[in-house]
């Protein structure tokens, strides 16, 4: 195993870190698919209201790459499907009969070929949980990447750690890193914490990197970076190892795996540890209780999560749900002039001792927003060896090719949210990436 | 607090909402309110949900603080400097100007008949009389100031930028204490609206504004601004003691010449060096450092400087890379005149360490050069930026024969060249990832 040490990041210190037990939610009375989870797809449907479905069933599919399919994850009658503006399809609800069937998927195994893995990963829905890079969003099938990133860590403020909640499963990593073997003609990389966690450890077939240091050292892009740079036109795949055993264990099976394990963290949860949940299930469900307007309810984490209703939905993708004040009537008297020694900050100008003690947040701005003023804050929290606001400043005018040399395809608006937290002009960092790589996506 | 906090959700009902009776000035409105309150904004639904403490308000805020040093140095120094001239002239024969012209200040607080014991000045009589000089000065820049940044931003309905906050005191401090106000006036609302706001304000400017007004009034009011009459204030006309003649130590030295083998200062005996002139004009290494000097208001203290400087390093509000390059700068230019000094006038002899304290060296280069808007964004740029300013400060000095202070016109010289720096650094960041990826 190869360390790799960060040194430029930050950690936010943040009050409401998940327990490290387990505790299964109750079966949900609904759950809900949002094509809004899956960026860049174009929905189309394949169910209607009254329909029944098993778990594993397709609800809708991707006009783009018809047979990229997103499925139901209980079995059930579609109780809703719910349109927005111009038709656009907001979410499949499906009502949960506690009799569970499963879908019949085509099964592989490890011998089978590259196009028969990843037709099968495509009709089990399984697929939109294979990422590629560059530009972050469900790999191409015909890519031919020339690595795969499995991520084992996760350094994000009060995040899931993978390798506690996949502790005991082993062997379904195993078989979901078989299989993605067949993916790539490259390596298999996992990228870990340091000491490295014994279900990683033991696993065959991946080249083991850690990473050791503040946020983003868990982050893919800053592993990518590291480990095995891109070049133009070059793709991997990248993969969190909870996804990897998810496939795996849909390989043992042959059923889809509706179920996994999301931490419950923020300092407004009322039980704060890890939970074995159904795909999309509805967030009171999980969290114990409807949170109201004065708390925030995230699917992710406080840097890279989305905000949910108190009655909202599960996403696709959360590893963690954090809930955390709103604040929005907390005001502080003379708060941007007096020392704060209880605030979340990188600078020694809000509080000139920082400590290791953990502070509590809300979700407000802490400022108004002003013209960039540069005081050295991206770069403080940047390892990619990346301009950030060069980078910006050649998205904002558009000039593609200069953000594509000053290094865009390196990173997504996760790579980049450390600086939009700590700017204090307030401007939002990733926004302007993701609007860099949609310019990329219409050009190329 | 919860009376103030009333008091502020009931006036936002006024300006707030579009629509209401003053929305069109609500610029002017935010600023007071979120000068008293936190704003009270949420991040969006999606990306990232908190955010750092830190805002702009705090880190201008922080800037200021790291002032102070030079604005209580500026105060001490213009009353000590007053009443020091004022004795020499009067212990000469001329008359004592007190009582018949006491300042505005001085008859509040010491009465109509002031008429201090020259011999035995106290401290009391020095604040007195700085602090009579310097807040006339601070009121007029931050006034003109702010009040054309606010009409600004009402017309562009954006928040008002604490810009200003900063660019206000220093201004301030790096004018003679006996500029006239209304050409301090001119030079606030020419800085701000030509050299800032036509660029589109904070943020978007080229040249830092604070010297862009010192060097508006330098080249529309020279005689108010350099000269050896103008660094000591008095009563009266205000601009000058009558007579007096107080040289900067940079004028001293740029004319000491060289007159065979030794230097000669005018109206002083043959000196040895340029050390030798500033010695015997009064001037010694340490006057200079700690700027009991006549000099720009806050501008004649190293001491104030540095400890300034070292503030801002802490809190994070300011580039090391800029100040150690500058000080690097000056020293290897100081070093490379002293070896090409027999050609040249006094400044190019001075031993590099006498650079440093001379002149408005130190202040520019801790508050003026590290300006994040105006200089460079990289790291390796604010090394070449800073390396640069301190150069070209001695070359202006050493080799300029019309005027001794070089650092206005080299951080202006290299503001302008700012985005170059930055483009060979950005340039040269793509060359290594294309190196890196083949």
């Amino acid at each position: 195993m190869i360390t790799h040490k960060i040194t430029k990041g930050f950690d936010l210190r943040i009050k409401g870190a998940p327990a490290r037990e387990f505790a299964d939610a109750p079966e949900p009375a609904v759950v809900a698919v949002r094509p809004s989870d899956f960026p860049g797809i174009k929905p189309k449907l394949r169910v209607q209201e009254g329909d029944t479905v098993r778990t594993g069933d397709p609800l809708f599919y991707d006009k783009n790459r018809p047979d990229c399919v997103f499925v139901a994850p209980a079995s059930g009658v579609v109780s809703r499907v719910a349109l927005g503006p111009r038709r656009l399809l907001l979410a499949v609800e499906v009502a949960v009969d506690k009799n569970e069937q499963f879908a019949s998927i085509p099964q592989v195994s490890a011998s089978s070929s590259r196009d028969e893995i990843v037709a099968a990963l495509l009709g089990a829905g399984l697929w939109p949980l294979v990422r590629q890079r560059p530009v972050g969003k469900i790999a191409d099938p015909a890519a031919r990447p020339v690595a795969v990133f499995i991520n084992g860590m996760d350094s994000a403020p009060l995040a899931a750690d993978p390798a506690f909640a996949l502790e005991g499963r082993g062997e379904d990593l195993q078989a979901g890193v078989d299989l993605l073997r067949r993916l790539t003609d490259g390596s298999v990389y996992l990228a870990v914490r340091p000491g490295g966690s014994p279900v990683f450890t033991g696993l065959k077939g991946v080249e083991l990197h850690a990473f050791d240091g503040p946020h983003p050292a868990g982050l893919v892009g800053t592993h990518i970076h590291t480990i095995r740079p891109l070049k133009m036109g070059e793709t991997v795949y990248a993969l969190r190892a909870e996804d990897v055993a998810r496939i795996g264990s849909w390989a043992r099976t042959g059923r889809y795996p509706a179920k996994r394990v999301v931490a419950v963290a923020g300092e407004q949860a009322m039980a704060r540890r890890y939970v074995r949940v159904r795909d999309g299930a509805r967030l009171d469900a999980l969290l114990g209780k409807t949170h109201g307007a004065e708390d925030r309810v995230i699917c992710g984490t406080v840097l890279d999560g989305k905000a949910e209703p108190g009655d909202g939905f599960l996403g696709f993708y959360a590893t963690t749900v954090t809930v955390i004040a709103e604040g929005a009537h907390d005001r502080e008297l003379f708060g941007w002039g007096l020392p704060q020694p209880k605030r979340l900050s990188m600078f020694r100008a809000v509080w000139p001792f920082p400590g290791k003690s953990e502070v509590s947040v809300d979700a407000r701005m802490n400022g108004g927003h002003r013209p960039p003023v540069n005081i050295g804050a991206y770069e403080a929290v940047t390892p990619l060896g990346i301009l950030p606001s060069f980078l910006m400043r050649a998205i904002q005018a558009n000039d593609l090719d200069e953000a594509l040399q000053l290094g865009l395809l390196e990173v997504t608006e996760e790579d980049v949210a450390l600086c939009t937290v700590v700017d204090p002009c307030k401007n939002d960092v990733g926004a302007v990436i993701r609007k860099g790589l949609d310019l990329y996506e219409r050009e190329s | 607090m919860r009376f103030l906090r009333n008091i502020v959700d009931n006036t936002r009902k006024l300006y707030a909402e579009p629509g209401s009776k003053f929305h069109k000035v609500w610029p002017a409105f935010d600023a007071l309110e979120t000068f008293l309150f936190t704003p009270h904004h949420s991040t969006p639904k999606s990306g990232p949900h908190v955010r750092d403490y830190m805002d702009l308000k705090r880190t201008m805020s922080m800037v200021i603080i790291a002032m102070v040093p030079c604005l209580l140095m500026a105060i001490f120094n213009t009353g000590y400097q007053h009443f020091a001239a004022l004795a020499q002239m009067v212990g000469d024969g001329t008359a004592n100007p007190y009582p018949d012209q006491v300042g505005w200040l001085q008859s509040l607080v010491f009465g109509a008949e002031y008429a201090p014991d020259l011999a035995a000045i106290g401290f009391a009589d020095q604040v007195v009389f700085g602090l009579q000089q310097m807040l006339p000065i601070l009121i007029v820049s931050y006034g003109v100031g702010l009040t054309i940044e606010v009409l600004f931003s009402i017309w562009r309905s954006e928040e008002v930028s604490e810009g200003y906050l900063v660019s206000g005191m220093l201004i301030a401090l790096v004018v003679p204490a006996s500029i006239p106000l209304w050409q301090l006036a001119l030079a606030c609302a020419f800085t701000v609206i030509l050299a800032k706001e036509i660029f589109g304000g904070t943020g978007t400017n080229i040249f830092n504004p604070a010297m862009m007004a010192r060097a508006f009034l330098f080249f529309a009011y020279a005689a108010q601004m350099s000269g050896d009459r103008v660094w000591v204030a008095g009563n009266g006309t205000r601009d000058l003691i009558d007579g007096y003649s107080g040289p900067t130590a940079l004028s001293v030295a740029a004319n000491a010449k060289l007159a065979g083998n030794h230097f000669e200062s005018e109206g002083l005996p043959l000196v040895e060096s340029s050390v030798d002139a500033l010695t015997q004009a009064g001037f010694t290494w340490w006057d200079l450092f700690t700027g009991l000097v006549p000099g720009s208001a806050g501008e004649t203290s190293t001491l104030a400087a540095l400890i300034g400087a070292l503030l801002m390093i802490a809190l994070g509000v300011a580039s090391w890379r800029t100040m150690v390059g500058g000080i690097a700068g000056l020293f290897a230019m100081g070093f490379v005149m002293n070896l090409t000094a027999g050609s040249l006038d006094g400044l190019g002899g001075l031993p590099p360490h006498y650079h440093l304290v001379m002149g408005g060296f130190a202040f520019g280069i801790v508050f003026m050069a590290t300006d994040p808007v105006s200089s460079p964004e990289t790291n390796a740029g604010k090394w070449v930026y800073g390396i640069l300013i301190g150069a070209v400060t001695v070359l202006v000095r050493a080799v300029n024969p019309a005027y001794p202070e070089g650092m206005m016109l080299a951080v202006l010289l290299l503001n302008a060249f700012a985005p170059t720096i930055d483009h060979f650094v950005v340039q040269s960041n793509i060359k290594r990832r294309k190196v890196r990826l083949g």
